[in-house]
C-alpha cells in the first residue's frame, strides 16, 4: 500500500514537472515553434504504449505458466491503457504532420506501425469479449505474446517498405538540444508513472469486479 | 527397450503421425468440393471487382504490376481466412480433433500438421488461380513461365507465413465468431507478410526478378519466427 500511495502523490508532481519543463524551460524549436511542443507528449507516449504492450505480453505468458487470473487482468488492463496511449500517438501524429509535412498522414513509418499496434491490439479485446470466460484468458494470453512479437517485424517492415530501401534515414535525434532532451525524458518518466498509476488503480477494481462477481455466482448456486 | 532406438523411433513416429494427419486434412479438403468451390469463384470475384474498378483502358506497365499484386493478395488473404476456418470448423464440427488428441498425438504435431496440410492446399489454389487471375488482368502475355514459378513460389512462401500465424488464430476464432473475427484478428498480424508479398510479385511482373532481397528475408523469418512460438503455444489453444 505504502508504495501505491507513493506512485500516486510523484505522479501529479511529475506530470506539473514535465508540463513546466515541456513550456518553461526547454527552448523553442527554430522552425516549428509552438507545434514541436507535441513531440515530448507524441514520443513519449509511443514508449509509454510500447512499455504496456510489454506488460502485456510478459503477464500473459505468466499466466500461461501459473494460470493465475491476476495476470490475465493486469495484462489486459495493460493492453487498455497501451490503447489509449497509442490513440494519444494516432491523434498528435497528424497534427504534427500537418504543421511539418503540410498532410495529415505520409505513412511515416513509426505513425504507421502505431496503427498496426493500435488495430492489433483492438483485435484482442474483440477476441476477449468473443469468447467464454474461461477460454477468454487462455486465448486473450497466446494472443497477447503473439501480438507482441509482430511489433518489431511490423516496424522494420514498414521502415524499409516507406523508404524502399535498406538504408532508410536517420531521425533527427540527435539534432535535440540539451534542454529539449532533459523536457522529454521528464514527459516521459510523468507518461510512465500516469500508465503505473492508471494501471494500479484499474487493476483494483477489476479485482474486486472479480471477486465480487465470483461471490455473487456463489451465492446464486447456493 | 535400449535408450538408442526409443530416441530414433520417437522422430519416426512423429513422423509418422504428422503425414497421416497431413493425409487426413488433405482428403478431408478434397471432399469439401462446395469450400474450394467457394473459393475459387470468391477469388475470380475479387479479380472482376478491380477490374471494373480500374476500368477497360489499359494502364502503364508498373501500374498494372501493382493492381495485380494488389488483386492476387486481396484474393489469396481472404480466400486463405475461408479455407482455414473450414479446416478447423471440419475437425471441430465432428470432433475429429477430440479424436486425434485421445490418441496422445502432441499438440505442436497437430499444429505442424494443419500448417502443412493447408500450405499444400492453398498453394495448389493459388498455382491454379493466378493464371486465369492474370489472364483477366491482361498480364498473362507480359509473364514468362519462369516469372510465373517464381510467382507461384513467392505465394507459396507468403502463404507458410500466412498459415503460421493462422492455423492457431483461426482455432482460437472458430469458437467465437468464426470468419468475421479471424479477419479482425489475423490482417494486422499478417501485414508484414502482405507487404513483403506484394512488393515480391509487383517486381516479378514487372523486372522478371525478385527484387529487392530483403521482402524474401522478411518473408523466411516471420515464417520461422511465427511457427516456433505458435508450435509451442498450440497446446495451450486446444486445450479443454
Amino acid at each position: 500500500m505504502p508504495v501505491a500511495t507513493a506512485l500516486y502523490v510523484v505522479t501529479p508532481i511529475a506530470l506539473f514537472a514535465a508540463l513546466y519543463s515541456v513550456f518553461g524551460y526547454a527552448e523553442y524549436e527554430g522552425t516549428m515553434l509552438e507545434v514541436q511542443k507535441i513531440f515530448y507528449f507524441h514520443v513519449s507516449s509511443a514508449f509509454t504504449a510500447f512499455t504496456a504492450f510489454a506488460v502485456t505480453c510478459i503477464c500473459s505468458i505468466a499466466y500461461l505458466v501459473k494460470r493465475c487470473v491476476k495476470y490475465d487482468l493486469v495484462a489486459a488492463k495493460s493492453a487498455e491503457l497501451g490503447l489509449v496511449f497509442c490513440t494519444i500517438v494516432l491523434t498528435t501524429g497528424p497534427i504534427w504532420a500537418r504543421s511539418s509535412w503540410n498532410t495529415w498522414w505520409n505513412w511515416e513509418p513509426r505513425l504507421t506501425s502505431t496503427l498496426i499496434l493500435c488495430l492489433t491490439y483492438v483485435g484482442y479485446f474483440i477476441l476477449r469479449t468473443s469468447v467464454s470466460t474461461e477460454q477468454k484468458e487462455r486465448f486473450a494470453s497466446v494472443f497477447g505474446i503473439v501480438a507482441f512479437l509482430n511489433v518489431p517485424i511490423v516496424y522494420y517492415s514498414v521502415k524499409i517498405w516507406q523508404t524502399g530501401g535498406l538504408h532508410p534515414p536517420t531521425t533527427t535525434r540527435s539534432h535535440l538540444a540539451e534542454s529539449m532532451k532533459h523536457a522529454w525524458l521528464v514527459s516521459w518518466l510523468a507518461l510512465t508513472l500516469i500508465y503505473a498509476s492508471l494501471l494500479k488503480l484499474n487493476i483494483g477494481f477489476s479485482w474486486a469486479q472479480y471477486r465480487l462477481n465470483k461471490l455473487q455466482a456463489r451465492t446464486y448456486s447456493n | 527397450m535400449v535408450y538408442g532406438v526409443a530416441i530414433f523411433q520417437t522422430p519416426m513416429i512423429a513422423f509418422h503421425q504428422a503425414l497421416w494427419l497431413v493425409r487426413k486434412d488433405l482428403s478431408l479438403h478434397l471432399r469439401s468440393k462446395n469450400v474450394l468451390a467457394l473459393v475459387f469463384i470468391f477469388s475470380l470475384l475479387v479479380v472482376l471487382v478491380f477490374n471494373f474498378a480500374f476500368g477497360p483502358t489499359p494502364l502503364p506497365a508498373e501500374d498494372q504490376g501493382r493492381l495485380t499484386a494488389s488483386v492476387l493478395w486481396t484474393a489469396f488473404s481472404f480466400a486463405g481466412i475461408i479455407t482455414l476456418t473450414r479446416s478447423i470448423e471440419i475437425d471441430r464440427a465432428y470432433g475429429g480433433l477430440d479424436a486425434v488428441r485421445l490418441t496422445g498425438t502432441a499438440p505442436s504435431l497437430i499444429y505442424l500438421s494443419k500448417v502443412v496440410s493447408n500450405v499444400i492446399w492453398l498453394t495448389l489454389i493459388q498455382a491454379a488461380i493466378t493464371p486465369v487471375a492474370l489472364l483477366f488482368l491482361e498480364a498473362l502475355d507480359q509473364v514468362s513461365w519462369l516469372s510465373l514459378l517464381k510467382l507461384i513460389v513467392v505465394l507459396a512462401m507468403g502463404t507458410i507465413g500466412f498459415c503460421a500465424v493462422g492455423v492457431i488464430l483461426a482455432t482460437m476464432s472458430v469458437r467465437a465468431g468464426g470468419e468475421s473475427l479471424l479477419t479482425v484478428i489475423l490482417f494486422p498480424l499478417i501485414f508484414p507478410v502482405i507487404m513483403a508479398g506484394a512488393k515480391c510479385t509487383v517486381s516479378i511482373l514487372t523486372t522478371s526478378t525478385i527484387g529487392n532481397r530483403f521482402w524474401i528475408s522478411l518473408l523466411v523469418t516471420y515464417s520461422l519466427v511465427f511457427l516456433s512460438c505458435s508450435y509451442l503455444l498450440f497446446e495451450f489453444v486446444i486445450e479443454g
